[in-house]
């Protein structure tokens, strides 16, 4: 078991955004996680990524409880996401972006960096030939010295996917990587998104609203409505739930 | 080698800026030579910190003042070197100057860089007002009247260990963000949810650049000392922090050699404009430097370079790599 949350609640104020939830996610699955909009998709990533504190309940990591360390710390453990409003930095080199999330890794220390000493190069060289090894995967290896925020939308995802795994993640958090694409795109993003998973061995718990991809791809899907875990299972028991339904349709008027 | 060829080329700049100003310049012109590499010193520093890493600190002059006074209180009572040897006592001061600005500027920023914001910026305005009313109140300091009889002379030893230093700390700097950890303050200033979510240590990386940036504003204290040979608690008015803020911002933030151009021009206009005073008969040098000051943020509202180097002039866009 990769991850594991344990009735995690989280309220802001009155508000209960996440209301005792449960998920597990095991070695290299890939597992969707999909709800009406409001439904506390993006919190969920939120508090299993460390940024928000859960006020109740267990996150575990490969064991190891992750709830109280900070965001920077459970990414170095792998787990690691891209974001829904894409958060690159923006005037940053599409390079320079996936070299900061080599930088847990780096191997010198600032002695070396002022003297310039042997393992400055021998370490910025071996991060750039990882970085181009990466980008040239995702076909944007044409493109490591443009500025990121100058990029296309679509290309700016992939670029967020690529600074992730750049992080060497053991688990993959995707925040709706198909917004924003068009049908060939996304197509092709599901064929990279299985490919790295196994390429890389990665759990991969992704958001998406775009169903062809959930059900395309994902071996589980879990629905959230209203902070709560309604329905969890394959994607043909889901889309034969009367709740799932009713949480996207609503309910037929009875009279 | 790498390393060396930097080391050479600031002691090659150093040599020829001190032999030409000793032979061609007089006491003034000299004196305004200094301050340009102390500027430099300060205004490069700062970007680290306020261009670089995205933080605002708006109180260099503070840091620079405990390295301008712990440098002068040393120098008064201890002298390593003396005789023809005594030029080596400076590197020393400037060393531990800069040691002591540091550690300040560690106990300054461990509590404000924890926090996202503006916090910075009130902490260190009060930073700096708090080490003026110290050593306006500390008798150790002379207190108001400030410490005399600093050692120090204006020749072309001095000048070149102000250069030195100055041509060092542009080195370093130079050094340290085009280092993974130059890429970690970037990436702070980008996007720090971002940032620490690709496992950066944000408050770890704010207060490594702070605490350098500290310790050069440290060293230039010192050289400020040894060149004025007097210290006075006025020198380090909030507006001085102002200055080199706008010395940063003139020349482009995230742009050392911006910076540098920032702090030439800071030294130099308001001088340059000497010769209008006293043809008019009215000082216009405030007013004129404000408005070329205001002209320049309209024209150019990114600063002289924005965040290119010199390397990277001829750019329209800095394509980083």
């Amino acid at each position: 078991m990769r991850l594991a949350l344990k009735d995690v609640s989280i309220q802001f104020g009155g508000l209960k955004v996440i209301e005792k939830m449960n998920m597990n996610i095991g070695d290299g699955e890939l597992v969707g996680l999909i709800g009406p909009n409001g439904a506390g998709k993006t919190t969920a990533f939120n508090l299993i990524t460390g940024i928000y504190r859960p006020t109740a309940g267990e996150i575990s990591f490969e064991g190891q409880s992750v709830a109280t360390l900070k965001a920077f710390e459970i990414s170095r453990l792998g787990v690691i996401r891209t974001f829904q409003n894409i958060r690159l930095f923006q005037t940053l080199s599409v390079l320079e972006n996936i070299l900061v999330s080599m930088h847990p890794r780096c191997a010198y220390g600032l002695t070396a960096v002022f003297s310039q000493g042997a393992k400055f190069k021998v370490v910025e060289d071996e991060f750039r030939a990882d970085a181009l090894k990466l980008l040239k995967i995702f076909k944007l290896d044409h493109l490591a010295a443009h500025e990121a925020g100058s990029l296309p939308y679509g290309v700016q995802r992939k670029i967020e996917i690529v600074r992730a795994l750049a992080g060497q993640p053991k688990l993959l958090l995707l925040d709706e990587p198909a917004a924003g694409m068009n049908h060939s795109e996304t197509a092709e993003l599901m064929s990279l998104i299985q490919k790295i998973r196994q390429d890389f061995k990665l759990s991969v718990l992704l958001i998406e609203h775009d169903m062809k991809l959930v059900m395309g791809i994902c071996e589980r899907i879990v629905v959230l409505d209203h902070g709560m875990v309604i329905a969890e299972g394959g994607p043909k028991e889901i889309q034969n739930n009367p709740r799932v339904v009713e949480a996207y349709l609503g309910v037929e008027d009875a009279t | 080698m790498r390393s060396l060829l930097g080391w050479i080329l600031v002691a090659v700049v150093a040599l020829v800026v001190s032999v030409a100003a000793t032979v061609g310049l007089n006491p003034y012109l000299q004196q305004i030579l200094f301050y340009i590499a102390i500027n430099s010193m300060l205004a490069c520093s700062l970007n680290l910190v306020n261009g670089f890493c995205g933080q605002f600190s708006l109180g260099h002059a503070g840091f620079m003042a405990v390295g301008a006074y712990v440098s002068a209180l040393i120098s008064l009572n201890f002298h390593p070197f003396s005789g023809a040897l005594e030029i080596l006592n400076f590197p020393i001061y400037a060393l531990l100057a800069g040691l002591c600005a540091a550690a300040a500027g560690f106990l300054v920023g461990m509590p404000s860089l924890r926090l996202r914001g503006d916090y910075l910026a009130i902490v260190t305005l009060g930073f700096g007002e708090i080490i003026r009313v110290v050593l306006l109140n500390l008798e150790v300091v002379g207190g108001a009247r400030g410490l005399y009889g600093i050692p120090g002379t204006i020749d072309m030893a001095s000048c070149f260990h102000a250069f030195f230093w100055a041509g060092a700390t542009v080195l370093l700097l130079w050094r340290l963000i085009h280092s993974s950890y130059g890429r970690s303050f970037l990436s702070v200033r980008e996007d720090e949810i971002a940032a620490e979510c690709m496992g950066i240590d944000t408050t770890r990386t704010k207060v490594m650049a702070f605490v350098i940036s500290s310790f050069f504003a440290g060293a230039a204290g010192s050289i400020f000392a040894h060149t004025t040979n007097s210290l006075n608690p006025a020198s380090f008015q909030f507006v001085k922090s102002v200055d080199v803020v706008i010395m940063v911002v003139l020349g482009g933030m995230g742009s050392l050699t911006g910076s540098i151009i920032g702090a030439i021009l800071v030294t130099i206009l308001p001088e340059a404009l000497r010769p209008l005073h006293e043809l008019t008969g009215v000082d216009l040098r405030m007013v004129i430097y404000s408005l070329t000051l205001i002209l320049l943020m309209i024209l150019r509202p990114g600063g002289l370079l924005g965040s290119r180097e010199w390397n990277q002039l001829w750019r329209r866009r800095a394509a980083r790599s």
